[in-house]
C-alpha cells in the first residue's frame, strides 16, 4: 500500500493536469462556488494524498468545506462529484499499473473518496436545508405593520401571500396594536396581496371579529376590480364589513367615525 | 409553452401552483380578470390538496379546440376522496372550519368542471377556462 501512495504522489501533477483537462470540456464555468476549479482540482488532489498519507480526513474535511462554498453561492455540487468521480478514476489507473495489485489496494484508494462523496451529499442537504430555514426567517420578517395615522385610527397593509404562518402573525400584531393605540377604527389595505381565495378571505373575517371584540371597527381598503369579481364567484360574503374604495376613502370615513372633518384650506 | 406539472405537497406549494396557473393563463392572453380567476381557482382546489390528502399533483396545460384556446386545469390527489359531492359542491359545507366556498367557488370561477372521487382512493378535478 505504501507503494501505492509513494505511486500516487509521484503523479498527483500529471493526475491534477488531467483531471483539469476533462474539467474544462465538461464545465461551462471554470469557477466553482467562487473558486477556480483549477485551484479545487489541486487542492482535491493535494487533501487525497494527505489522507491517503496520514490517514487524517484531509479530504473528507475538505469535501465539506467546498459542498458548503459551493451551495451558498448557489452553484451545482454536481461538479464537485465530478471531480471527485474523475480523481477516484485517473488515481487507479496512474497507480494500480501492475497486474497483480489486489480489489484491497482498489478498495484502500477508494475509500476516501467514497467516504467524501457521502459526506457531500449529507453537507449539500443540509446546507440547503439552512437556507431554507433562514429565508423562511427573512420572510416573517418582512414585517406584518401596524402603522397609527391618527389618535386611535390604524392602518394594516397586508402584503404578500398571506400563509398560516404570517396570517397568525398578523392577528396577533394586530390586536396588540389595537390595545397599544387604543384603536377604535382599523383600516385593512389588503391592495398588495396578490390573490384573494377564501383562506385569505377566511383571515379577513376572523381578524375583524377578533378587532371587534376589542372594541375596534374595521374598514377593509384595496379591493382591487379583478378581486371584487373573484370574491363574489366564491360566494365569500363580506357583508358585515365595510368597505371603501380607496386608503383615502377608507382614512375620510374613519376620521368622520371618530368625530373629525377634513378640511381644506385655499390660498387667498 | 407545453404542459406543467407541480407537486403538491404543502402550502408554499400553493403559491407555485397558481402563479404557474396565472403565467401560462397570461402567455395564452387570457385578460386581467381572467387570470386573477384561474390563478383563485387554482388556489381553491390545490389547498384543498394540502387540507385534506396532505400531497398531490397539479398540471396545467394549453388547449386547442375547434380553434378556441384556453387552459386546462388538474388537481388530482391519493386522498380520502369526497365522500357527499352535492354537500361538498354546496355553499357554505366546510368540513375544515373554513367558510366552505373553495370548491363550489372554484367551480364557478372555471368555464368547464369536472370532480372524480373514490372515496378512501383520491380525487380528480379537471377544470377549464376558454378565452373569449
Amino acid at each position: 500500500m505504501d507503494e501505492l501512495i509513494e505511486r500516487f504522489a509521484q503523479n498527483k501533477e500529471q493526475i491534477a493536469q488531467k483531471i483539469q483537462k476533462l474539467a474544462s470540456s465538461e464545465f461551462p464555468s471554470q469557477t466553482l462556488g467562487g473558486q477556480t476549479i483549477n485551484s479545487i482540482i489541486h487542492e482535491l488532489v493535494e487533501a487525497f494524498s494527505s489522507q491517503l498519507q496520514d490517514r487524517k480526513d484531509s479530504l473528507v474535511s475538505l469535501v465539506t468545506r467546498l459542498t458548503r462554498q459551493t451551495i451558498l453561492a448557489g452553484d451545482s455540487v454536481d461538479h464537485l462529484r465530478f471531480l471527485l468521480d474523475r480523481m477516484l478514476e485517473l488515481t487507479v489507473i496512474t497507480v494500480l499499473k501492475q497486474p497483480n495489485e489486489e480489489l484491497q489496494d482498489y478498495k484502500l484508494l477508494a475509500a476516501p473518496i467514497e467516504l467524501a462523496k457521502s459526506e457531500l451529499i449529507n453537507i449539500a442537504l443540509r446546507t440547503q436545508q439552512d437556507i431554507i430555514t433562514k429565508q423562511g426567517q427573512a420572510l416573517l420578517e418582512l414585517s406584518t405593520p401596524v402603522i397609527p395615522i391618527f389618535d386611535h385610527i390604524l392602518v394594516v397593509p397586508l402584503i404578500g401571500t398571506i400563509d398560516t404562518q404570517r396570517g397568525k402573525q398578523v392577528m396577533d400584531n394586530l390586536l396588540d396594536g389595537i390595545i397599544a393605540n387604543k384603536a377604535e377604527v382599523v383600516l385593512i389595505d389588503i391592495s398588495g396581496v396578490p390573490i384573494v381565495d377564501t383562506q385569505v378571505a377566511h383571515h379577513i373575517i376572523k381578524t375583524v371579529q377578533a378587532a371587534r371584540l376589542l372594541g375596534a371597527r374595521c374598514i377593509l381598503v384595496g379591493i382591487r376590480p379583478e378581486f371584487a369579481q373573484t370574491i363574489v364567484k366564491l360566494g365569500i360574503d363580506f357583508n358585515d364589513i365595510v368597505t371603501k374604495n380607496s386608503l383615502q376613502a377608507g382614512v375620510e370615513l374613519a376620521l368622520t367615525w371618530n368625530n373629525y372633518k377634513l378640511q381644506k384650506f385655499v390660498e387667498e | 409553452m407545453g404542459e406543467l406539472k407541480i407537486r403538491i405537497e404543502n402550502e408554499y406549494d400553493i403559491v407555485s401552483a397558481r402563479q404557474a396557473a396565472r403565467e401560462l393563463a397570461r402567455q395564452l392572453g387570457f385578460g386581467a380578470v381572467d387570470q386573477v380567476r384561474i390563478a383563485t381557482a387554482v388556489s381553491e382546489l390545490v389547498r384543498n390538496v394540502v387540507l385534506y390528502a396532505g400531497h398531490g399533483l397539479m398540471s396545467v396545460q394549453p388547449l386547442k379546440s375547434n380553434g378556441r384556446t384556453g387552459i386546462e386545469v388538474i388537481v388530482e390527489d391519493d386522498g380520502p376522496g369526497i365522500g357527499d359531492c352535492e354537500l361538498a359542491l354546496s355553499d357554505g359545507y366546510s368540513t375544515s372550519g373554513g367558510l366552505g366556498a373553495g370548491l363550489p367557488g372554484a367551480k364557478r370561477l372555471m368555464d368547464f368542471f369536472d370532480l372524480d372521487t373514490v372515496q378512501g382512493k383520491g380525487t380528480r378535478i379537471l377544470a377549464r377556462k376558454w378565452l373569449k
